[in-house]
């Protein structure tokens, strides 16, 4: 036979034989699942009565252990339960060794899929005694993987862990740190020292700012504790505009004038997201002394500033009264952003009688435009 | 006449070994994406306040039949805060009519900065109802033309741009949002994921289940759809090569767009164009810059089901092409424009472009080679062979990808699909060529976007 011949023919061979391999994958595909979601419903009805009638389980359980898919039963369930009904489940993991056996699967399978699995389970279970399990997977190869192990931290919550988290944090690229962060924020007010001498400290050290320093920043803002401030102060004052716009949103908690007084003088920082996430910060403080400033902020070339002045105006007491002086403004842009805030309140009776003939007027003047249109 | 046909084997047989090892790139990036589609904890970038708003922008050219139906079961899609920007194209039929009776629109007088040229606007209206709809109705200008102007009126720094007649998974807006969230400087437009229709069960703005459709034309489109989306995008993704990110259902970067200039006005392939452009203007500014393929970010799709729709839009497509080879033919084999410019761009362009000159050259000039004998006939046969064989590998290789997402698994179903793996290289594949060829003479005015008739979104596979 010629060489073309011959590569015909193991062409030809490859093809079928991939036609055929492809055609059993299917088939087993098909089978498996079908079997799988049979079994699942027999393991959620057993589950369910385990659970709602506190029975004993049956020793033919055991022979369960082995089948992921009663893990991922096991799991599910374990997600749609809460109190006494999840320490019944956790005790039937612990009798099949189940937890154990997650512990092993985590530090020794080869195969991602098996370690997610079992990090994922544990990150659900949250077991205290699964800590050095998890912190150890935060060294794990895969990101997602990590990922479930610094949530999983974060879920059985105990403070020693919140270190290892944040060392962890700096290794990681910015997707995988933000979920660290995320992790962080689920610790509580328990990560609010460590997380604040982070900032301060590494804030002070280096510039540039270490590029996870936002995501920490971030993390002290949504926990809202105000032992931050001074932390989210310099944060604020920093040269990284990332840092700038995630200190701005942090600092929408009402701790005080000199918080107020920072936020007002980042109104007109040269980057516009910062100055969208102060207009937007200010509405938290509720104070009447911003109201000249996000009136002018109405102005700024930036739709999005427009529309969190806007928003905020109409949440600061007496902002309502200049979002109607702003529906003259020469300005076509801050009146539109005026109008639309307006409009946006709907229905919302106001207290004061001569407000509420201007909100009238208003609705009026829309309609009348709306039958023209 | 000998030389010249074993070229055009050669070429075929280069352009199924390019394909080859494409696939073996999608395929490593198609097992990272999996597992993100697992494990990927999308509902972190729901809660997430690091998760930017978009404009998601649907032009619509008389699209009566499903557009109230289309934009109910877009107001319903899990991500933090987006808003939907309607383009009502000039539609000759009841669009914008239906709209107005459906989300209660009232007229409004909203400015727009006139960043990106396009027709004229003759109204913008916003929905009455608790939902942020804004519905831009203009003069007919073309699809390009209305997503300018959608771009224009939206508020938000990015932007998605979908068809009227796509389902949307509940995620996928989540989902082709992520690679901006995940690295969100360099990033400046992201694809999804296109899979057709036909065949499939939808309720209530959903597809329930995925199954095959009838006909075969339709199923030759499963599997193109496949090679493309699954066999292809993920490797040129993985090389920042993806030289389309599709007008049907793409994101992008609003302030890239506008430095792009935007979408072409009154041209056939607006998408591939804007890609280019994109390319070309990050290039040109010396960014560093990503565009990329996003596997997971799903939307389904009505496949045309008969062969008149279906020629005309092979015909556009390649019309589109043409247009995008001569705007940018000064990018070709330019090593300016680095990877895009050495490799990426001369391959579309051979192997999307030339191919069918060739391909039809090939079935022309061989029988004749053959009959003249000045080629021995075993290896005339012997080298279309290879090239079969191959082109049937590489199918059944992008089925096999899609196995990650688990469709098509029943015993019917999988044997249908192999046997369209195989049998759509003889028929189907020549009448593509022929269209293809036939776009190359084709007269302006003759084909324009939203010829393909809508049975509406609510009325597949029930």
């Amino acid at each position: 036979m010629s060489p073309l011949g011959r590569v015909v023919l193991v062409l030809l061979i490859l093809t079928v034989v991939s036609m055929t391999m492809l055609f059993l994958l299917k088939l087993i595909r098909h089978y498996r699942e079908r079997q799988a979601a049979f079994r699942g419903a027999v393991y959620i009805s057993t589950l369910g009565e385990i659970v709602s009638r506190s029975m004993e389980p049956s020793s033919d359980i055991d022979a369960w252990a082995d089948d992921p898919a009663f893990h991922d039963t096991l799991i599910d369930f374990f997600t749609l339960v809460a109190g006494e009904e999840q320490r019944i489940l956790i005790e039937l993991a612990d009798r099949l060794h189940m937890i154990d056996r997650f512990h092993t699967d985590l530090a020794n399978a080869r195969r991602i899929s098996t370690r997610l699995r079992a990090v994922a389970a544990l990150a659900v279970i949250a077991s205290p005694k699964s800590r050095p399990h998890l912190v150890g997977a935060l060294r794990d190869s895969s990101p997602e993987v990590r990922i479930e192990a610094a949530a999983g931290l974060s879920i059985i919550g105990h403070p020693d862990d919140v270190e290892a988290v944040m060392i962890a944090l700096e290794r990681e690229d910015r997707w995988v740190a933000e979920r660290f962060a995320d992790a962080l924020v689920r610790f509580g007010e328990p990560a609010v020292p460590t997380l604040s001498n982070y900032v301060l400290i590494s804030g002070s050290l280096f510039d540039p700012a270490p590029r996870h320093l936002s995501a920490v920043v971030r993390c002290l803002g949504q926990i809202g504790d105000p032992r931050a401030e001074t932390a989210l102060l310099t944060a604020l004052d920093g040269t990284d505009a990332q840092l700038r716009i995630r200190a701005a949103a942090a600092l929408g908690h009402p701790w005080g004038d000199r918080v107020l007084n920072a936020l007002l003088g980042k109104i007109t920082d040269p980057d516009w997201r910062v100055r969208a996430q102060v207009a937007s910060a200010l509405a938290h403080h509720n104070s009447p002394t911003s109201i000249p400033y996000l009136v002018e902020a109405l102005t700024d070339p930036a739709w999005w500033v427009r529309q969190n002045a806007a928003t905020s105006l109409g949440a600061i007491h007496g902002g309502i009264e200049a979002l109607f002086e702003t529906l003259n403004h020469q300005d076509r842009f801050a009146a539109d952003a005026a109008r639309a805030q307006l409009m946006a309140r709907g229905a919302r009776p106001a207290d004061d009688p001569e407000l509420a003939a201007r909100f009238a007027l208003l609705y009026e003047n829309a309609d009348r435009s709306d039958e023209a249109g | 006449m000998r030389t010249l046909s074993l070229i055009i084997l050669g070429f075929f047989i280069a352009m199924e070994i390019q394909t080859a090892l494409l696939l073996i790139l999608s395929s490593r990036a198609l097992v990272r994406d999996a597992r993100t589609a697992k494990y990927g904890r999308v509902e972190d970038m729901l809660r997430s306040p690091s998760t930017p708003p978009v404009s998601l922008i649907v032009p619509a050219y008389n699209e009566a039949a499903g557009i109230v139906e289309s934009v109910r079961s877009r107001t319903i899609l899990s991500y933090p805060r987006y808003e939907l920007v309607v383009v009502n194209d000039g539609s000759t039929d009841d669009t914008l009519e239906r709209l107005i009776e459906a989300f209660q629109l009232r007229r409004v007088d909203l400015p727009i900065r006139p960043e990106l040229e396009h027709a004229n606007i003759r109204a913008i209206y916003k929905s009455g109802l608790a939902i942020p709809l804004t519905v831009v109705d203009k003069d007919n200008g073309g699809k390009g033309d209305a997503l300018n102007a959608g771009i224009n009126a939206s508020a938000f720094p990015y932007v998605v741009v979908t068809d009227a007649d796509m389902i949307f998974e509940e995620d996928s807006l989540i989902r082709i949002m992520r690679p901006f969230v995940q690295d969100r400087g360099p990033t400046v437009a992201v694809g999804g994921n296109i899979r057709p229709l036909n065949g499939c069960q939808v309720s209530m703005g959903r597809v329930t289940e995925s199954a095959l459709p009838k006909s075969v034309i339709e199923l030759t489109q499963v599997v193109e759809y496949q090679r493309s989306f699954l066999g292809s995008r993920p490797g040129w993704s993985f090389l920042n090569g993806l030289l389309l990110v599709s007008g049907a259902f793409g994101a992008f970067k609003k302030e890239a767009v506008i430095q792009a200039g935007g979408f072409p006005q009154h041209h056939l392939g607006e998408d591939l164009d804007l890609t280019m452009r994109l390319h070309r203007s990050q290039r040109e500014a010396g960014n560093d810059y990503r565009i990329v393929y996003a596997p997971n970010a799903v939307v389904w799709t009505e496949v045309p089901a008969t062969a008149p729709p279906l020629r005309k839009q092979r015909i556009r497509w390649h019309r589109g092409l043409r247009q995008v080879v001569e705007e940018h033919r000064k990018m070709l084999f330019n090593p300016r424009y680095g990877f895009i410019g050495t490799v990426a761009w001369p391959a579309f362009f051979l192997f999307e472009f030339v191919a069918p000159i060739l391909e039809a050259a090939g079935w022309i000039i061989m029988p004749i080679t053959l009959i003249r004998s000045d080629i021995e006939p075993a290896l005339v046969i012997g080298l279309l062979l290879v090239a079969l064989l191959i082109a049937i590998l590489n199918s059944l290789a992008s089925l096999y990808l899609d196995e990650r997402y688990g469709h098509f698994n029943s015993p019917i179903d999988a044997a249908r699909l192999l046997l369209t793996a195989v049998l759509e290289n003889f028929g189907p594949r020549q009448r593509t060529v022929w269209w293809r060829l036939r776009s190359l003479f084709w007269r302006r005015g003759d084909i324009d976007w939203g010829d393909m008739e809508r049975t509406g979104v609510g009325n597949i596979g029930d």
